[in-house]
């Protein structure tokens, strides 16, 4: 029986094949310290200008300088790497990373903190001072993690449509009235289109050269396409189809060069498109099959960055809520498909009306086990980013960056994941005097307490909720200490011109060029703090079994020799995602709490914190330096991912999860929140199943829900792999907010994913 | 004394059993003894103690905590259970630290088995599901049953009921009002062999089958295909014609063909019994296809699920 589900095969075409088969021979990995060197150059040649312009002239001579590459069956130019780690912000990198992957770095933040206090011209014994001092340390031990920025959604359909021309002419235009002291960035700004404009001419040249000799007609044809299209959007906007895709790149790849890639996200790729296809369409210039060859060369470039949040928005409502999702929609749903990369990252916007082919499309893709399209729905989506300040009719065009952070295309400079809150460090901190467990730091509390004197659950609870905003505080000043030190020191003036008023304020994107100016804040570990909290409810307050300061020493010394306190804490209380509901509740309660503080903080851009409920890589990352926490959680063992309960400990599937998750209000997620759901392959192949997941995905959008994704590679494959990464190097599955490559990530997070429980045969 | 109504597992987000997302309610107790019961733990009506013994380290808390002396580790590691001594207290499964031992069944006031049910109202909703109340045999507790039933249909869900049909006509009459639908096992037509696989003949089941469909009630047809047990193409033939002739035919909405699956073989190990079926192989797809094919040429609207 046919399925209603089915959909077309899909197949790469020869020529695609042939690209795909040699994308790593593109790579040259010489040109890495060469951006480093210049910009270190150009650094000591102007010692006396201000930070912008010594950014643009690193960026200018290297893009003259860095060689550029075309293979002669290639369908699209240009190839971008992570060119930079060390001049773009204080990072630590190791030497040896390959620029593929995602080394694991951190942000350097002794010398971020001595560079703030230098900005700031702080002292010892100042209060400000001694803030950075303490929020350097909790960097440093994942009590916070600190990003700044790097997550970036650009203007790309504001290059495609107005050429990098067009973004000259208006940079010519604020020069005539610009102040001195705005002059600089207008003049940055200028400089870095000039030199966009000249390094797309060397393209046009050397495909038009290579044309001459070409080997075959096809190869010949394709590569005087390549140079006409280069020739034209070196300075103008695109007018076709493949002319947007390629300027597009040519954008991200600039982007590249410019940035700490940490995620540089494209925004409505489809709707950026689509009117270019339509138009060629029409007239007889492409086809569908054509189209999709474009598009899979181009998710071929973007897989050059494993691991690299390259996000990529698509479907949606159009002004009117309507869904706009279009055949370009379709061609990059089935691109990924066809392509199985870890990139771009695809997310889906879901509106009510969405036709059921592009549900039958986005399962088959979810089917891969890539754990792609995630799903974002998009009245809550739009309500989150009108809380945040957002207009209407720009909220409406809301894009993804990063993982699942809401951001508007051109006009929003987000910094979504600048800060993070590990909060079972807080409440382990909080169990003792504000030692953290596995290095010994010490965070002192605002009110240190002795545990013996808390005589009700709610009177620990209501200190324990005031530490904790009071370390939430802590941080939101830190990161607003820092803020205004980034134009300072490291101005961002390619990805300024992409966005919309830099020019006409004369300010960097870093020091609120663009319209909107937002920062966030994210939570991690969250089913990890109320299931600790539960748990010393239960069974220290209202079974009386143990006292605070025993659970305290058990914690001190990671339960060992406390194996039936450690029963009672994990076996017999009640957790998080089992839609129980004082658990559930204090989630909701404390998540406001934070919200209520976070959303009276302003950023010293003007703009807003906005609350995230997703935790990308971080829950492992952070759990590695966490001591034992009250839930029972073993020190070093990775917290709960996002919002999902703790791994393995939701019994009761799938709509008891979304239930415990849906009694948080999410409309305080205005950064973002993610539900991740596992599920066997074999649950998803009958048509009955793919109904009622269909049907849980709608009851959890009605009901207050905002993103979901899912993961279907089986618990076999994934320890196969584990055992095996030779046999699986191709293996793509949903970490967090973003899917990558099993045998790439960290032994940590591959563990924490196979812990999650499954949901079919339960 | 009313009987103690035990529950052994509410199934949430439960897709085979009925139309959309369900919530399943096995209760404890059947009198049928189908060979391969892949719920063997709700035959039994009382709690039922379960042992996975590959979680099981051996540390022998469960001996010296049970008062009725079940437990007992050998010398060599070995973990024996006496279950005749039971008496049900759930003190092993507590301080089981591994999750080696639980105890299967849990009594639920009428009221408290519906606050779990209604927590997937809006799963009901958005999918046409509701409730089905499965086991065991639900029938064998027919007050309560017609209780929850109600309750149900009250607050909008829909209702199913999963029988094997071996109980007077009348208890079906007192639940019709208030079920949506029945899921209704035919296992073997022949009498003799459904008597050998499952303790009763099927005169009843059949008649009660026929009555359902005259007096108006919908019904999905389940059957088991087991190899070894009913797998010849005569028996398939014979339900097939048998339900074509029902009176009331347009009730049958639905034929479930269920291939035989081993999923409930480990069950019968920890409730340290064996399954009878436990060297049997699925079906094959072509024989699955053969037994469909009587009920596709009589117009039914049957399929393997």
């Amino acid at each position: 029986m046919e399925s209603r589900w089915a959909v077309p095969e899909v197949k790469c075409s020869e020529r695609i094949a042939k690209i795909r088969d040699h994308r790593i021979e593109d790579h040259d990995r010489s040109q890495i310290p060469l951006r480093d060197i210049i910009y270190r150059e150009e650094f000591a040649k102007h010692p006396e200008e201000p930070a912008a312009m010594r950014f643009a002239r690193g960026f200018s001579r290297f893009l003259e300088e860095k060689r550029i590459h075309l293979n002669e069956y290639d369908i699209l130019a240009g190839f971008a790497y992570r060119y930079t780690y060390n001049t773009t912000l204080p990072v630590d990198m190791p030497e040896d990373y390959d620029p593929r992957y995602r080394p694991d770095f951190g942000v350097e933040s002794i010398r971020e903190a001595k560079e703030c206090e230098e900005f700031h011209g702080l002292k010892p014994g100042d209060a400000d001072y001694e803030k950075m001092e303490f929020f350097a340390s909790a960097v440093k031990n994942w009590l916070y993690k600190h990003w700044e920025s790097g997550h970036i959604l650009a203007g790309y359909r504001r290059v495609v449509t107005n050429g990098f021309g067009g973004l000259i002419a208006e940079g010519e235009e604020a020069l005539k009235t610009v102040d001195d002291e705005h002059r600089p960035y207008v003049e940055a700004m200028l400089m870095v289109d000039r030199a966009a404009v000249k390094y797309i001419r060397r393209f046009a040249a050397m495909a038009a050269e290579m044309a001459q000799t070409a080997s075959t007609p096809e190869y010949k044809a394709q590569l005087e396409k390549i140079a006409g299209a280069c020739a034209n959007i070196a300075d103008k906007p695109a007018s076709t189809f493949f002319e947007a895709v390629q300027l597009v790149w040519f954008v991200h790849e600039l982007l590249y060069a410019e940035n700490e890639p940490a995620s540089i996200s494209l925004g409505r790729l489809d709707m950026t498109l689509y009117p270019f296809y339509k138009k060629d369409v029409e007239e007889g210039r492409l086809t569908y099959e054509e189209a999709s060859d474009i598009i899979d060369a181009l998710w071929i470039k973007f897989s050059a960055n494993l691991h690299a949040y390259q996000n990529v928005t698509i479907g949606g409502g159009d002004a009117n809520g309507k869904f706009a999702g279009n055949d370009v929609t379709k061609i990059m749903l089935q691109a990924t498909r066809r392509l199985r990369f870890d990139q771009p990252l695809i997310c889906l916007r879901y509106t009510d009306d969405m036709p059921d082919e592009f549900w039958a499309e986005s399962m088959a893709l979810v089917k891969t086990g890539t754990g792609f399209p995630a799903f974002f729905y998009d009245n809550a989506c739009i309500a989150a980013k009108v809380r945040s300040g957002i207009a209407p009719e720009d909220a409406k065009n809301y894009a993804m960056v990063g993982c699942v952070e809401m951001s508007t295309p051109e006009k929003e400079y987000g910094k979504t994941e600048v800060l993070r809150i590990n909060l079972p460090m807080i409440l382990q901190l909080c169990m003792d005097h504000g030692t953290a467990a596995l290095t010994g730091d010490m965070f002192p509390l605002k009110d240190d307490r002795d545990l013996d004197s808390f005589k009700s659950f709610e009177e620990f609870y209501d200190w324990f909720k005031d530490e904790l905003l009071y370390f939430g505080g802590i941080a939101l000043d830190a990161i607003n200490l820092l803020d205004p030190t980034v134009m300072h020191f490291y101005p961002t003036p390619f990805l300024s011109t992409t966005m919309e008023k830099c020019f006409q304020k004369g300010l960097d994107v870093t020091g609120g060029g663009t319209v909107y100016n937002n920062s966030g804040v994210n939570l991690c570990g969250m089913a990890n703090l109320v299931d600790g909290l539960e748990a010393i409810h239960k069974m220290v307050f209202e079974e009386k079994k143990y006292t605070l300061k025993q659970i305290a020493a058990a914690m001190a010394v990671n339960y060992e020799g406390f194996d039936e306190m450690r029963n009672d804490l994990v076996n017999h209380c009640d957790k998080f995602g089992n839609d129980k509901g004082r658990v559930d509740d204090m989630l909701n309660d404390l998540v406001a709490a934070f919200a209520e503080m976070s959303e009276g903080y302003r950023n010293m851009r003007g703009g807003k914190f906005n609350l995230g409920l997703y935790s990308v890589e971080d829950h492992a990352k952070m759990g590695l330096r966490t001591g034992a926490t009250p839930d029972g959680r073993l020190a070093e063992v990775s917290l709960a991912n996002a919002l999902s309960p703790e791994q393995g400990l939701d019994k009761i599937g799938p709509t008891a999860v979304v239930n415990s998750v849906l009694k948080t209000d999410l409309k305080v997620a205005t950064n973002g929140m993610v539900l991740d759901l596992k599920f066997s392959p074999s649950f998803l192949e009958s048509d009955r199943h793919m109904d009622a997941l269909r049907d849980l995905v709608n009851a959890y959008f009605k009901n207050g829900g905002m993103e979901v994704q899912f993961n279907v590679v089986s618990r076999a494959t994934l320890v196969a792999a584990q055992q095996h990464p030779e046999q699986h190097q191709d293996l793509v599955v949903r970490v967090s907010g973003f899917s990558a490559y099993f045998t790439t990530l960290m032994k940590t997070t591959q563990d924490e994913i196979i812990a999650r429980t499954e949901y079919a045969n339960m | 004394m009313e009987q103690l109504h035990l529950v052994s597992n509410i199934q949430r987000f439960s897709v085979d059993d009925g139309p959309g997302i369900r919530t399943t309610v096995f209760f404890k107790g059947c009198n049928l003894r189908c060979a391969w019961c892949h719920n063997p733990e709700c035959i039994i009506a009382e709690p039922t103690l379960q042992f996975t013994e590959r979680s099981c380290v051996s540390c022998g808390r469960c001996e010296q905590i049970c008062p009725a002396g079940v437990h007992h580790i050998t010398e060599d590691g070995k973990h024996l259970i006496d279950r005749s001594k039971c008496i049900g207290c759930g003190k092993c499964a507590y301080n089981c630290y591994q999750s080696a031992l639980d105890l299967n069944g849990k009594a639920y006031a009428p009221d408290e088995l519906f606050a779990e049910i209604r927590k997937d109202r809006h799963y009901f909703e958005s999918s046409g599901g509701g409730v089905t109340f499965s086991g065991g045999e639900p029938m064998l507790q027919r007050d309560y049953l017609n209780t929850m039933l109600k309750m149900c249909r009250e607050a909008g869900y829909t209702t199913c009921v999963d029988t094997a049909g071996n109980v007077p006509f009348e208890w079906y009459r007192e639940a019709m009002p208030w079920t949506t639908l029945f899921l209704y096992d035919i296992k073997l037509f022949d009498s003799a062999r459904h008597e050998q696989a499952t303790g009763v003949p099927n005169g009843r089941i059949l008649e009660n089958l026929r009555l359902l469909t005259d007096n108006g009630a919908d019904v999905f047809i389940r059957t088991p295909v087991i190899p070894g047990w009913n797998d010849d193409l005569e028996e398939f033939r014979k339900i097939a014609s048998f339900l074509a002739e029902l009176p009331g035919r347009e009730h049958v909405k639905l034929i479930q063909l269920l291939p035989y699956h081993a999923y409930g073989v480990g069950k019968y190990n920890m409730i340290g019994q064996r399954s009878k079926t436990e060297d049997v192989k699925p079906p094959t797809g072509e024989f699955m296809q053969q037994a469909l094919q009587f009920y596709l040429d009589l117009g039914l609207p049957a399929q393997i699920s």
